[in-house]
């Protein structure tokens, strides 16, 4: 294979279906870092978010035969990581009364955490965080992963409209949590 | 504020504004102090938001390759755990099977043993024959 910085998404999926797990690798770098933001930032930095990360790029790997190149690779996967980070609020939402005192001890823990390191970036994170699933899963996609309208409504499988009134209603929320520091950063 | 102006703030970021809708924002931004004071704040949450920046823990892609790799040989150990589970199966009916035809040939053939059942089968050539050419010319005589 030529240099794999420079193979492209396609040649390195054709070289994976041939059982080469090297250039799987490659692609698992390629968009790792991508798939961090999308999943940290729906369930913040925590030990869920490694699994669900990983399990991501298994998913992928195993429905690779049914990958038809209709989208890219990259909104594919954003969409495996978008729906199982869904199923992980869910599943800690069913755990929260069962594991209340952990639950807290956690959100304690991250307090205290960003207290120490009070700035803008980690309270936009925060407060992201505290959004409902469906607002935060598209200021996720919009805001912060930069994809366009039609591709938040393409992988979220929405209609336009109603991405474009939950990202008002989500900013307007945050606006809201965050507007005291916001007017801080007069620049 | 007014709400058609709170809508064209969100929709200004998303789409293009349509040269009235244009219009009618940059003149409330220039009246209203609260307009402009929301358009940058938006901005700087849009802005900040952009910069967020995560990444998995170091050796995150070799535990990922690591983890197919261990499924890959786990899926194939299985297929061969299987396969040789279903020949044992079938080699254990066949036998079975053999068995069952043997008994029911014998007792149906009420022989002792499988060599006098054998033996009886083993008639010659001139057995076949010549007796019978013998009886036709005795009784043609």
């Amino acid at each position: 294979m030529k240099n794999p910085d420079i193979t492209s998404d396609q040649e390195l999926l054709e070289a994976v279906k041939t059982g080469n797990l090297d250039a799987y690798t490659t692609f698992v770098r390629r968009y790792e870092k991508q798939i961090a933001s999308t999943v940290i930032s729906m369930l913040g930095d925590c030990p869920e978010a490694q699994d669900v990360g990983q399990e991501t790029f298994i998913r992928f790997y195993k429905s690779l035969d049914n990958f038809r190149g209709d989208s890219s690779p990259a909104t594919y996967l954003t969409r495996i990581a978008i729906n199982l980070s869904l199923n992980e609020i869910k599943r800690r939402k069913r755990n929260q009364s069962r594991h209340a005192p952990l639950e807290q001890a956690r959100q304690t823990a991250v307090k205290g955490k960003s207290e120490e390191h009070f700035d803008l970036k980690e309270n936009i994170q925060r407060a992201i965080q505290s959004l409902d699933p469906k607002y935060r899963s598209v200021v996720v996609l919009r805001l912060v992963d930069g994809y366009s309208t039609k591709e938040t409504a393409h992988i979220l499988k929405l209609p336009m409209g109603t991405v474009l009134s939950r990202l008002a209603r989500a900013q307007a929320k945050l606006r809201k949590i965050l507007s005291p520091m916001l007017g801080e950063n007069h620049e | 504020m007014n709400k058609k102006i709170q809508k064209l703030i969100y929709k200004s970021f998303d789409t293009t504004l349509s040269a009235r809708e244009k219009q009618q924002l940059d003149r409330a931004t220039q009246e209203s102090a609260e307009v402009q004071k929301q358009l940058h704040e938006l901005e700087i949450l849009r802005r900040t938001a952009a910069k967020q920046s995560a990444s998995f823990q170091p050796n995150f892609t070799e535990r990922v390759v690591k983890t197919i790799a261990a499924t890959k040989a786990q899926v194939q150990d299985d297929f061969f755990a299987a396969l040789s589970f279903m020949f044992r199966r079938i080699a254990i009916a066949g036998a079975v099977s053999v068995i069952l035809m043997l008994s029911v040939t014998l007792f149906r053939d009420n022989s002792s043993t499988i060599i006098s059942d054998y033996a009886q089968s083993q008639t010659t050539l001139d057995e076949l024959i010549v007796p019978s050419v013998t009886t036709s010319l005795e009784e043609l005589l």
